[in-house]
């Protein structure tokens, strides 16, 4: 008991968000929250089965049954006023998702845009004079292949978390998902019990 | 503690003369306060007010920048721990930011309002990231070895549904767009005859692509996002299951309402086989069955470019096929 607490106290400063850290809160009264632990252990047979792992040597982390949600793609598209900052925030979210074995597809630079709008100068007359502001906002896009919903959420997270002063932040997440069984065969094909057709 | 030891013993010590006093002062020794008329020891003063006598503040040590006292082999996660604003004392660098002065170099980093302002990565150094991600790392899971490619993804998760999360500073947290759901799934994977794939392609519109033959649902009706997805599912099962449902006005479905040109039993083949026939029998050659003749180059070939002209238009090649393919039929000279 003494040390899980030791250890969740390193986490809690290796990650230092202490106060507004809604799972190492849970973890400080030593309730895990469950959408981390879903392990998947696929087998080549006749399609994928997803299980759970068999080796589980810390007793922190406890493992679920839910099977694990599996992203084909995220798409992190950082949005900013300064290219710098963006630059330093690629190259941090690039060696995290190296360190964490999660494959970088590629990253891109969309095109910035500016924002320009043309005001009076004075408050009153003098229309020929005027001054122009503008809104410099300049992207980055970071795509990641092959993830899964724990992964997912654990790298989102501490990016999330790191996400500098003055950007912002689109995730598209594309997960994958399997043909439902109702959508194997029209449902009056089936020998099913239901009285409707069609199923809701 | 050392405080109250003091005071304890100077009230003590107070007492004791205004017992000492004699009867005069019984009055006053009803309320005998902790300070006596000595000075108290600097020591004790100095823990009691937080501050130290004016003599001794004026003799206080000049302080150096933390930097001076750092060594080369520090661990600088322990420096910058979290993010935290940059700070001149504590960074080792010799960094200068901002507009030149007088036409000389930018100004250095003491006071440099410029380098406080812009956010700083000084805790994210790539050992502070490491450090972090092996602590992160018991957390994540394995993608599967066996869904290296995307055609392998698609044939056993065939449906892919894609949704948004935004971040951003402001007023408020959340952002309507973060409901939308969009379901896209490949007309392949679905367990669809040619009839079922006709009409849901019909019921859909402009949400199937053709090249790609993708079927795209969007749906941002609901206010949150778990019932938009839930909605795009009952869409696409209710969508299947119209599109196998024959209905009886489907007989009633005349040559001018077929969207695409099929070639048996229409007049075309009735024509070609009919004029095939009768020139076989002007030429007094044996009549050929009637499989025979269809499954012929010449008819082959005549059936072909019809139906090109037909579905697709025409245009100068398809005319030029159907020219040959005719001369072919009546056995007149090719231009080869």
């Amino acid at each position: 008991m003494a040390a899980a607490p030791g250890r969740m106290c390193s986490l809690l400063r290796q990650l230092h968000r202490v106060d507004c850290v809604p799972f190492l809160k849970c973890a400080a009264n030593n309730t895990i929250a469950v959408c981390f632990w879903k392990r998947p252990l696929p087998t080549l047979s006749s399609g994928i089965k997803l299980g759970f792992s068999h080796y589980s040597t810390d007793p922190l982390i406890t493992e679920t049954d839910d099977p694990d949600t599996l992203y084909k793609k995220v798409c992190v598209l950082v949005k900013g006023h300064d290219k710098m900052v963006l630059d330093s925030y690629e190259y941090f979210a690039t060696l995290a998702a190296k360190e964490l074995n999660i494959t970088v597809d590629k990253v891109n630079e969309p095109a910035r845009k500016i924002d320009r709008l043309t005001l009076l100068k004075s408050i009153h007359i003098f229309k020929k004079h005027r001054v122009q502001y503008e809104m410099r906002t300049h992207y980055r896009c970071i795509e990641l292949k092959h993830l899964t919903g724990s992964t997912a959420d654990v790298y989102l997270e501490y990016i999330q978390r790191n996400l500098p002063e003055g950007v912002a932040m689109e995730v598209t997440k594309t997960m994958l998902k399997k043909l439902p069984d109702h959508l194997r065969e029209p449902i009056w094909n089936s020998d099913s019990p239901q009285d409707e057709e069609k199923p809701v | 503690m050392m405080a109250a030891v003091p005071a304890t013993r100077h009230r003590l010590r107070s007492l004791a003369t205004l017992c000492r006093a004699g009867p005069r002062l019984r009055g006053a020794a009803s309320y005998s306060t902790a300070f006596s008329i000595s000075s108290p020891p600097p020591a004790a003063a100095a823990v009691r007010n937080h501050r130290p006598p004016p003599k001794e503040r004026q003799r206080r040590e000049p302080t150096f920048p933390r930097t001076e006292k750092m060594e080369v082999n520090q661990d600088w996660c322990n420096v910058y721990p979290v993010a935290a604003a940059f700070k001149p004392s504590v960074v080792p660098l010799p960094v200068r930011m901002g507009y030149p002065i007088k036409r000389g170099v930018p100004p250095d980093k003491t006071g440099n309002l410029e380098l406080i302002k812009i956010p700083n990565f000084l805790h994210l150094t790539p050992p502070a990231i490491k450090m972090h991600c092996t602590a992160l790392k018991d957390f994540c899971t394995e993608w599967p070895v066996a869904l290296d490619n995307d055609e392998k993804c698609e044939e056993h998760f065939p449906i892919e549904i894609k949704t948004t999360d935004y971040v951003a500073a402001g007023p408020s947290a959340r952002n309507p767009n973060a409901r939308v759901v969009t379901l896209t799934i490949r007309l392949l994977n679905l367990n669809l005859d040619e009839h079922a794939k006709k009409k849901l392609i019909k019921l859909v519109g402009n949400r199937y692509d053709k090249s790609t033959d993708l079927l795209t649902i969007t749906t941002d009706r609901c206010p949150s996002r778990q019932q938009n997805c839930d909605f795009a599912l009952y869409l696409l099962t209710v969508l299947y299951h119209e599109s196998w449902k024959i209905e009886t006005w489907e007989s009633d479905k005349t040559e001018a309402d077929m969207d695409e040109f099929i070639w048996e039993n229409s007049r075309s083949e009735k024509n070609v086989l009919d004029t095939v026939c009768r020139m076989k029998e002007a030429e007094n050659l044996p009549s050929v069955s009637k499989e025979e003749l269809v499954n012929s180059p010449e008819i082959k070939s005549y059936k072909e470019s019809v139906v090109n002209i037909k579905n697709d238009g025409e245009t100068e090649d398809s005319i030029l096929e159907y020219k040959e393919s005719v001369k072919k039929l009546l056995k007149l000279q090719t231009a080869t």
